[in-house]
């Protein structure tokens, strides 16, 4: 090993600076520590030794808070890094939110979640990953094997589904056609497929208020709910489910006029609100007075 | 190899599953066709597809409304398409741009981006119209071209509207109104009407030239009121850079961009003949860049923005009593005809500050921080982008080009930014007690550390302020980073932000934070190293890191295998043997800097499939809580189980975002603050 060689050979002799070889006990003196003269089992570390061993955090090349916020991405990986901790430590977790970046997400989510109502998103349901052709060994999936047997088949309940689009509506909003190619300025006038140039206004779809996202409404719904039924629990439920199916008459969707452009569902029936109606003959029973006990009795789940 | 036996680039994967999650499967369809196979016309990508000819038309029509593709202009006989894979990246940057708008001009001016970022681009009419129906429509037409939900939400807000009006109308002016749920109205301009909203951004117009501004609104009534301040808002957007107009210009790809300027420079240099010899192709080159700069820049000159119509609408407003749809569209103005869109460029410029203001506030505390973040804002009104795509290409001769004198307006001085700080704002606190009483001259430090009389910052003198201001500006300037730079001693020093060399050691630091967690500190003393001496054979890397051969060897190997360490095999004798060859490792940021946005984007594609397929998990249920009976009712339709499962699906979407952003904030470091590095 080297500090054996160089204690007997050349440093020790001398005696002159640190290195020193005491004859008198036997011993040798390395970098101030006085060690026995026979060095073997001494275990050196080859590597560069810690600079500051104690703070786990002063490996990092720029301070532990700089990195800590840079490197989020893999954040938890560089935050307790030596290798001795690594084993007790937990398990990698991502720091939670800051303020900023909570807005961020509900700001991404609503936009996106008015994207998604608006006029543009599609649901096309056809099995197909993107839009390339696909090989002729592959065969085109068909009606059967898109269908699956647990949810897909029609209920009752099936009439209510939100409809989603196949084909843009895009007849719905103004355009700038001077910006687009010739030959989509047809597209843009929204001539249907019969020909027919649709004469529908058009507006943009802007929110003047930010939106709160849907399951944030439902969630907070869920709690009102449940806050109300222990404040009021002999109080008659009727009053209230009238008022809000009314308000939920408001919200559907505008869907009969372009039924070849829809899903499959129909919407036909909850649109007229005529007595003659047979489909509305039978209701699904929401407004019976349902026993207090379990208003889900009679729901599908 | 053809196409298909490929590996899609990973940056386009990115892309497309980024499109669908936002805009939609037959959207996502077209443009992965796009992303496939590069420009291709119509009926190419009608070949390609499984779509048919209407089903792509009106994909293309959805993208090019979203600016996600270029389209090769009208004039020719067929039309290329190509994908714009930086708005298309952009997509995941939505959120960020709402709240950073929303951080500098309140909650206004982020509805009127977030509705932009909705649309697309569209004709400042046809906002106005969506944000103000004139009366023609039906007040109980709640569901006009809107699927649901919107629609209703607009006839409340119309009500909302009208009820605001009302009581500004009857003269309420004793201090705060009765809170409406809907509508608060802001006591202010319930005094003055317009006139406040008005004075506002005639002020911040008049000295936006100079210095902006740093917040302009911050009230907590979110809903804009009239036309005038929609425009208004516009039109601050507009100035600041944060939107600008639209040009069909802008729907070329680069590579079009490129053919069309280089003939024009082919004509204006060399009069039409054809290039011949490297003389020619430099001038060509260097004028191209030129006129490049040039048309870029004509994009983000703000047009002209008339004054007079905000007189006439309130005008006309009082006298109709509160409905005052009909006045506000008869009002047309020259600028309705202006198309407007969000621009991308300007985003990362507020992703660089808000990142920079991050970093202060960890290494120097908040208070430095926050003087930063003032300094940083009062730059980014004249920061239309991070760095230059188009820098002048170096003269061949070797002569450099002559130092252009700094602008002014990228100069700061602490007096100005004293100005701007709130009145009750502690400019004391994070500085060196001595360095306090140097400047306000009252009392002493005792030696623990404790000043002996207590100061108040309110009653700090300008002068006071601005020299306790310039301390922390000297606190950013001695950090490692050199946040800020003295410049001159004009005024009270004036101080410039080296933007690049802090990006450039932003991107080494994140490189070296990778190389520390995958391979600990020994890998990052090996690229240090290798950073420091060049290229190194196996022994010189030993003497450099003063380490035996053995130890470093699986270094390099691990870290050459993930792209952050390059190698070179040099023979020295004929034959190619190991044995009498050269072998060098050296260290290239920009390759380490490719590599690891790479990862990044990597990384991002796993996100997004992964949010993908825990939608997937609770499709039953979200398509449940979405039928048209249970919106509104879900309390009475979905189980108390059910709505936990919401919530925790809500959860899961909400981590997997953040961590989304997070890694897009990465995406910026390395790929948006600073241009292409030279390779060393």
């Amino acid at each position: 090993m080297p500090p054996a060689r160089g204690g007997g050979g050349r440093g020790g002799g001398r005696g002159g600076r640190g290195g020193a070889f005491n004859p008198a006990r036997g011993t040798v003196t390395i970098a101030g520590t006085e060690l026995n003269w026979d060095l073997t089992g001494l275990d050196i570390q080859k590597g560069p030794a810690e600079r500051f061993p104690l703070c786990a955090a002063s490996y990092h090349v720029v301070p532990a808070a700089m990195s800590e916020q840079q490197s989020k991405s893999r954040a938890s990986a560089s935050l307790n890094h030596p290798l001795r901790q690594q084993q007790e430590a937990p398990p990698p977790q991502a720091p939670p939110p800051t303020l900023d970046e909570t807005g961020i997400v509900a700001h991404y989510i609503a936009v996106r979640d008015r994207i998604h109502e608006g006029p543009f998103y599609t649901i096309l349901n056809d099995g197909m990953k993107n839009g390339l052709k696909r090989k002729a060994s592959e065969p085109a999936p068909t009606e059967a094997s898109l269908f699956n047997p647990f949810t897909d088949n029609q209920t009752f309940s099936a009439k209510y589904l939100k409809v989603r689009r196949r084909l843009p509506k895009l007849d719905a909003r103004p355009y700038v056609t001077d910006l687009f190619p010739a030959e989509l300025r047809l597209t843009l006038d929204g001539t249907r497929a019969d020909g027919n140039p649709s004469k529908k206004r058009r507006t943009l779809g802007v929110t003047k208020i930010n939106a709160v996202s849907q399951i944030e409404r439902m969630i907070k719904a869920e709690q009102d709910r449940s806050n109300e039924a222990e404040a009021r629990a002999e109080e008659e439920p009727d009053e209230d489910a009238e008022e809000e199916d009314e308000e939920a008459d408001e919200d559907k969707p505008d869907a009969v006029d372009e039924e070849d452009n829809w899903s499959a569902v129909s919407t036909d029936s909850e649109e007229s609100d005529d007595d003659y109606n047979a489909e509305q003959y039978f209701d699904n029973g929401e407004d019976d007075a349902i026993d207090d006990a379990d208003p889900y009795e009679n729901t599908y789940e | 190899m053809s196409y298909n036996q490929r590996e899609t680039p990973i940056l386009a994967e990115l892309c497309t599953f980024l499109v669908e999650d936002v805009y939609g499967e037959l959207a996502a369809r077209v443009y992965s066709i796009l992303a496939r196979h590069g420009r291709q016309t119509l009926a190419a990508v009608a070949r390609a597809s499984y779509l048919n000819g209407r089903q792509i038309k009106y994909g293309l029509v959805i993208l090019l409304q979203q600016h996600l593709i270029f389209h090769s202009g009208g004039e020719p006989p067929v039309t290329y398409y190509e994908i714009d894979w930086q708005n298309s990246y952009a997509v995941v940057r939505f959120g960020k741009v709402a709240k950073l708008v929303e951080d500098r001009f309140g909650r206004k001016a982020a509805n009127v981006m977030s509705n932009l970022l909705t649309l697309g681009h569209t004709r400042i009419a046809d906002l106005k119209e969506a944000y103000f129906p004139p009366d023609t429509e039906s007040d109980d037409d709640s569901d006009d071209g809107v699927v649901n939900g919107a629609g209703l939400k607009r006839k409340r807000a119309y009500e909302a509207h009208v009820n605001g009006k009302a009581t500004k109308l009857n003269g309420v002016v004793n201090g705060v109104p009765a809170e409406l749920d809907d509508v608060k109205p802001d006591p202010q301009s319930l005094a003055n009407g317009d006139h406040a909203t008005n004075g506002t951004s005639k002020a911040a117009k008049a000295n936006g030239t100079a210095h902006a501004t740093v917040i302009e609104e911050v009230e907590d009534n979110d809903e804009i009121a009239s036309v005038d301040e929609l425009y208004d808002i516009i039109r601050l957007l507009v100035e600041r850079g944060w939107v600008r107009t639209v040009s069909d210009t802008q729907y070329l790809s680069p590579g079009d961009m490129h053919d069309m300027l280089q003939q024009r420079a082919i004509e204006e240099e060399l009069g039409g003949a054809a290039m011949t010899g490297t003389k020619d192709k430099e001038k060509v080159h260097r004028k191209t860049q030129q006129l490049k700069r040039q048309i870029r820049d004509e994009w983000l000159i703000p047009p002209k923005f008339s004054r007079k119509r905000g007189d006439d609408g309130s005008n006309k407003r009082v006298k109709i009593n509160g409905a005052n749809y009909a006045s506000a569209h008869k009002a047309s103005s020259p600028e309705d005809e202006l198309v407007v869109r969000v621009n991308p460029e300007k985003v990362s410029v507020a992703m660089r500050t808000e990142q920079l203001v991050q970093l202060v506030e960890q290494r120097l505390g908040p208070v430095t921080a926050y003087i930063y973040q003032t300094m940083l804002r009062m730059l980014e009104a004249h920061t239309p982008r991070c760095y230059e795509d188009f820098p002048e290409p170096p003269l061949a001769t070797g002569e450099v080009v002559a130092e252009i004198t700094m602008d002014p307006r990228f100069l700061v001085n602490a007096r100005d930014i004293a100005k701007r700080l709130p009145r009750d704002f502690d400019v004391l606190e994070g500085l060196d007690p001595n360095a306090v009483t140097a400047v306000t001259r009252k009392g002493h430090v005792h030696r623990s550390n404790i000043l002996s009389t207590a100061i108040d910052p309110s009653n700090l003198s300008m002068d006071e302020k601005t020299q306790l201001v310039d301390k922390h500006i000297r606190l950013l300037a001695e950090d490692p980073l050199h946040f800020a730079t003295w410049h001159s001693r004009a005024g009270f020093s004036q101080w410039h932000i080296e933007f690049e060399e802090i990006a450039k050691q932003l991107i080494q630091s994140e490189v070296e934070n990778t190389i520390s967690a995958r391979k600990g500190s020994l890998g990052v003393k090996l690229i240090r190293a290798l950073r420091k001496k060049g290229k190194l054979d196996e022994r010189a890397t030993c003497n450099a890191m003063m380490m035996s051969a053995a130890d470093i060897r699986g270094i390099v190997n691990d870290l050459t295998v993930q792209g952050f360490v390059q190698t070179q095999e040099i023979p020295k004798v004929e034959r190619r043997e190991a044995k009498h060859s050269l072998h060098l490792v050296w260290y290239d940021r920009q390759r380490a800097r490719e590599k690891l946005l790479h990862d990044t984007y990597k990384g991002m594609v796993r996100i997004v499939q992964r949010i993908a397929f825990e939608r997937e998990k609770a499709q039953p249920l979200l398509s449940k809580a979405e039928r048209s009976d249970v919106v509104g009712n879900e309390a009475k339709w979905l189980s108390k189980s059910e709505l936990d499962a919401l919530q925790k699906w809500k959860e899961v979407q909400e981590k997997l975002l953040l961590q989304l952003f997070r890694e897009d904030d990465l995406v910026a470091t390395l790929r948006d603050f600073h241009g292409p590095l030279v390779s060393v």
